[in-house]
């Protein structure tokens, strides 16, 4: 993973200073505020992020699943270069040819499997839906291809469970079953929306295998989204820290979690108790886990400058004049903090 | 802050309390059977075994730590206990009395001393009442602080938990997720609990909330020498909050250890397995990971013998017959499972 030769991977997917507002009758929530990133061919990138710091408006702006209005993307460019390596704007196409890639080039998972099956139908008829749509087959090879698949995300008896509905299945096996249908069209890029959070760890486990396992056999990429530190620390090859609305910090998955040049990727960092290592031993004093005060800030009223600024312990003056920009800290490594090189230094002058 | 609870520890024991170390709740073969009822005659005709025969003890003071999948039983048993749920069978005795034994109206003089924080801090604070009203019902119920005092008491016990006193006059609606935790933490505190079951009280909250809800718990806990059932599924936080922790798997004990010994030394197989699933937020480690195959069984029909064997790896012929019992192993460290030769 570390050995991830960032620079020369093909660009699969470039996300550029996308902006995706919401009208509300309370004024203009600018949810996604000039957000640049961009996945290569192969890789798997965390988007990393808490409620409301835009991760998830913006693989739906990717998907153009924003409901318009009230949404409405009011900038930016999203540059999918496909199976067929042409690249095009989807924010510009139509959405004829928007359909063309949705479910096919581009695949998407969610949170909550069972909100996201259609309770009617089932599974079988649900993932050869896809297959017909996009691949020109007949009723019956789809279902074929639907138990195929179904076999491929590692379900006992596919052959039975094809013919199954949603409600029959647990919630491992319908995040499943969502897998299946996401990776029936062997899409060059699956966004994975929270997949795991809903599901017990033993689950999330096998789901997090599977993913990997999958990721191997086809090539394809993701785009993680989560708040899992965790799960990031386990399954990206790079990292995008977002928070109210914008990119604060983005790199290698090792340099965010050994180096991090954010006070605020720092803070989700000490703020959570490691498995094992911070294990309370009785009798010694009770460690402490470095908090962030405040609370996340209102997309309605973000700060002037910094949009952490209010809760950042490094804070100065200058923080709250103008929003300071994603400065290259070295090697890809980008933060968003008018004080990184002090970081940085202060970590040269630990390891020397 | 050290006046109040000198001044509650003087209280405590007014009211007969046992000292720190002692055994403040016994959990003795406690069960909890729902009923299936089917057929014309709507007769039973099954149990869901949600929580089975499980036994435990809390010293004052203790912060025990009850994990499990969902479906293991650890929320029916939290609720068992204060009997917000009526236990089918066993015994919870709180410092020295049967509480499955006495009555309505005097359970809820033993309400006062056990007390709940819920998982959800939107759903379980009534939006039409204000602050004030929410943290001062309980007082109210328990005829405590009457008059002035009370005001004064909920403004102390919402700086206590982080908030300002003019957040009272305020609703649930107009605080954020973690501050309606606190909220919540403080209606519990409220009537000066001797025990409390937190149920997953920061699983619903962002990551960056989570860290100030589990110090403002751990904080409370040491001022005010609370012991506390911390009921989650994320080991993490359980073991860096907690003394020992139980792990339960549909409805029964697996083991029982120490944090830092469970972790270092598990000795049941699915301990074992649910230590390795954890993903550890450090990109340089790669762990060897024990995946469960399949899924947790039904507690309608449980596998019969150890309720684990049908996922373990360590399964043998016995296993099947024999329902291990919860024994020591090692000083504090209990597990119920037939093999001594593995782990």
């Amino acid at each position: 993973m570390t050995d991830h030769a960032t620079h020369k991977a093909e660009v699969l997917l470039a996300v550029n200073g996308l902006k995706t507002y919401f009208n509300t009758d309370d004024g203009v929530v600018k949810s996604v505020d000039g957000v640049t990133f961009h996945i290569n061919k192969g890789e798997t990138l965390a988007v990393v992020g808490e409620s409301g710091s835009g991760k998830s408006v913006t693989s739906l702006s990717i998907m153009r699943l924003i409901p318009m209005p009230p949404g409405e993307i009011a900038g930016g460019e999203i540059v999918f270069s496909g199976t067929d390596g042409n690249p095009r704007d989807i924010v510009k196409l139509s959405e004829a040819e928007m359909r063309k890639i949705r479910g096919n080039d581009i695949a998407m998972i969610f949170q909550e499997p069972m909100t996201s099956l259609n309770p009617v139908y089932t599974v079988g008829d649900q993932i050869a839906e896809a297959v017909m749509l996009h691949q020109d087959k007949n009723r019956k090879d789809a279902m074929g291809a639907a138990t195929d698949m179904l076999r491929f995300v590692g379900i006992p008896a596919p052959e039975k469970r094809v013919n199954e509905y949603p409600h029959q299945l647990s919630g491992g096996m319908r995040q499943r079953v969502m897998i299946a249908m996401a990776l029936s069209c062997n899409p060059a890029l699956l966004i994975a929306d929270e997949p795991t959070t809903a599901l017990d760890v033993t689950i999330q486990a096998q789901i997090l295998d599977l993913m990997r396992k999958l990721q191997k056999d086809i090539g394809m990429s993701i785009l993680f989204i989560t708040h899992n530190l965790g799960v990031v620390a386990e399954m990206a090859d790079r990292v995008v820290v977002m928070y109210g609305g914008r990119v604060v910090e983005e790199g290698d998955v090792v340099e965010i979690f050994k180096a991090p040049r954010h006070p605020y990727t720092m803070g989700l960092l000490n703020s959570i108790p490691r498995p094992g290592i911070d294990a309370h031993v009785p009798g010694t004093p009770r460690k402490r886990l470095e908090a962030i005060p405040g609370n996340v800030p209102n997309p309605l009223n973000l700060p002037p400058g910094c949009a952490f600024e209010p809760r950042c312990k490094f804070a100065i003056p200058d923080c709250s004049k103008a929003v300071p920009a994603l400065e290259d800290t070295g090697g890809g490594h980008m933060a968003r903090c008018i004080r990184w090189q002090e970081f940085a230094k202060a970590d040269q002058g630990v390891t020397a | 802050m050290t006046a109040p609870a000198v001044a509650r520890t003087s209280a405590a024991d007014s009211r007969g309390m046992t000292q720190k170390g002692e055994t403040l709740l016994e959990v003795k073969n406690l069960e909890k059977y729902f009923p299936i009822r089917g057929g014309l005659l709507s007769r039973v005709v099954g149990n869901v075994k949600a929580v089975n025969d499980i036994s435990f003890t809390l010293a004052r003071g203790e912060v025990v730590g009850l994990v499990g999948e969902s479906g293991s039983g650890k929320t029916t048993a939290g609720r068992a206990i204060l009997r917000l749920i009526e236990p089918t069978g066993g015994e919870v005795i709180f410092n020295g009395t049967d509480v499955t034994k006495l009555s309505k109206g005097q359970m809820r003089d033993y309400r006062r001393e056990m007390q709940i924080i819920f998982q959800d801090p939107f759903a379980s604070l009534n939006p039409r009442m204000t602050v004030s009203d929410i943290i001062g019902e309980a007082m109210q119920i328990h005829n405590l602080n009457p008059g002035k005092g009370r005001i004064d008491r909920i403004a102390e016990l919402l700086q206590k938990v982080g908030l300002r006193p003019e957040h009272m006059r305020r609703y649930p609606h107009e605080f954020s997720g973690g501050q309606r935790q606190r909220i919540g933490i403080a209606r519990a505190l409220a009537v000066d609990p001797l025990f409390i079951v937190a149920d997953e009280p920061v699983s619903a909250l962002d990551v960056s909330i989570q860290a100030q809800v589990v110090n403002l718990l751990q904080d409370l806990q040491e001022e005010l020498g609370l012991t506390v059932l911390f009921i989650a599924h994320d080991l993490a936080v359980v073991e860096y909050i907690c003394d020992r922790i139980i792990v339960m798997y549909l409805g029964r004990i697996m083991e029982i250890a120490p944090s830092h010994e469970l972790n270092n030394n598990p000795k049941h197989p699915y301990t074992e397995a649910l230590l390795s699933a954890a993903p550890v937020p450090d990109p340089t480690i790669k762990r060897q990971r024990i995946i469960l195959e399949g899924d947790i069984p039904s507690p309608i029909n449980p596998p019969s013998g150890c309720v684990f064997r049908t996922r373990c790896r360590y399964a043998i012929d016995d296993c099947a017959n024999i329902v291990p019992e919860l024994r020591e192993v090692a000083p504090q460290h209990y597990k119920a499972c037939i093999r001594d030769d593995i782990l």
